[in-house]
């Protein structure tokens, strides 16, 4: 089981960069790199709404779940 | 972790103090040490023939006669008491006194203590002080070391600080063998180690939930 973070495509379709969004998400540089390449175990959900909210985009978006890919959040 | 929480920032200023507190009382622990160790050394050089002594003690006490009318003492009661090694023999004799008190005489004898007995004695006394000022030392060491973990940790969770937490307790284990078996304050120490290692259990516990909470966004 793993939930693919694809964070990364989603703000290169918006054309913002990482110090943009941590800013207006209201996140540490390092913690919006860390979900970025998909080293938590965790996102809050308050977490999430500011992001769909600045992306102006739907978790769907953000997550997506695969069976068959290797895991890259681990629990 | 930009900025400190509050609690955490307590917690470095009171690993400070520990700190500093624990090197001065290192330095007394060090110099009694020190003493202790030269106690030994001349005890153990001390000529076993150079003195003899043949103490004796006298008191004269007066108190307020018991309101129930029964007496402290009935007549002289002759006592012999073992103090460590010397043997201790005890006379009392009731004199006069204002009514209302009662008094006693006490004359106290005390067996002829020879030289190899005293050196015995100080030997004994001096080596146990000497092997719990080590010990203390050594503790006190570890302790220091945990206080500065404390001092500069960002999360008293850490690994760094539990290591430290765990090497503290076990440091204080010699300390409890030592006073369990001199018969001191072995029992507060021995419940102190047990109390610490139910912390390194928490602190374990709130390492995981640190690192749950750090990998959280």
């Amino acid at each position: 089981m793993a939930i693919i973070l694809r964070l990364d495509r989603v703000m290169a379709d918006r054309k913002i960069s990482l110090n943009e969004l941590s800013e207006r998400v209201g996140i540490s540089n390092v913690n919006l790199s860390k979900l970025k390449t998909g080293k938590v175990s965790a996102i809050r959900f308050s977490t999430l709404d500011a992001i769909c909210r600045e992306l102006n985009c739907q978790p769907g978006d953000i997550l997506e779940y695969s069976s068959d890919e290797p895991e890259v959040i681990t629990e | 972790m930009t900025q400190k929480n509050a609690n955490v920032k307590n917690i470095n200023t009171i690993g400070l103090i520990m700190r500093i507190a624990l090197i001065i009382a290192r330095i007394f622990v060090g110099i009694a040490f020190v003493l202790t160790l030269l106690g030994c050394i001349l005890s153990l050089w001390m000529p076993v023939e150079s003195v003899r002594i043949r103490p004796s003690i006298h008191m004269d006490v007066e108190y307020d006669e018991p309101k129930d009318g029964e007496k402290l003492v009935e007549g002289t009661k002759d006592a012999k008491w073992d103090i460590d090694e010397f043997s201790v023999k005890w006379y009392l004799k009731e004199k006069k006194a204002e009514s209302g008190k009662e008094a006693l005489s006490i004359d106290g004898e005390v067996e002829e203590i020879t030289g190899s007995q005293i050196k015995g004695f100080l030997f004994k006394k001096c080596l146990i002080a000497t092997l719990f000022c080590a010990a203390m030392f050594v503790a006190l060491i570890f302790g220091s070391k945990l206080a500065k973990a404390l001092e500069k940790c960002d999360t008293p969770f850490a690994d760094d600080v539990i290591k430290k937490l765990v090497n503290f307790g076990k440091a204080l284990i010699p300390l409890g063998v030592l006073s369990l078996l001199s018969g001191t304050t072995g029992i507060a120490i021995a419940f102190a180690v047990l109390i610490l290692f139910l912390f390194v259990n928490l602190f374990k516990y709130g390492a995981e939930l640190q690192k749950e909470a750090d990998e959280t966004v």
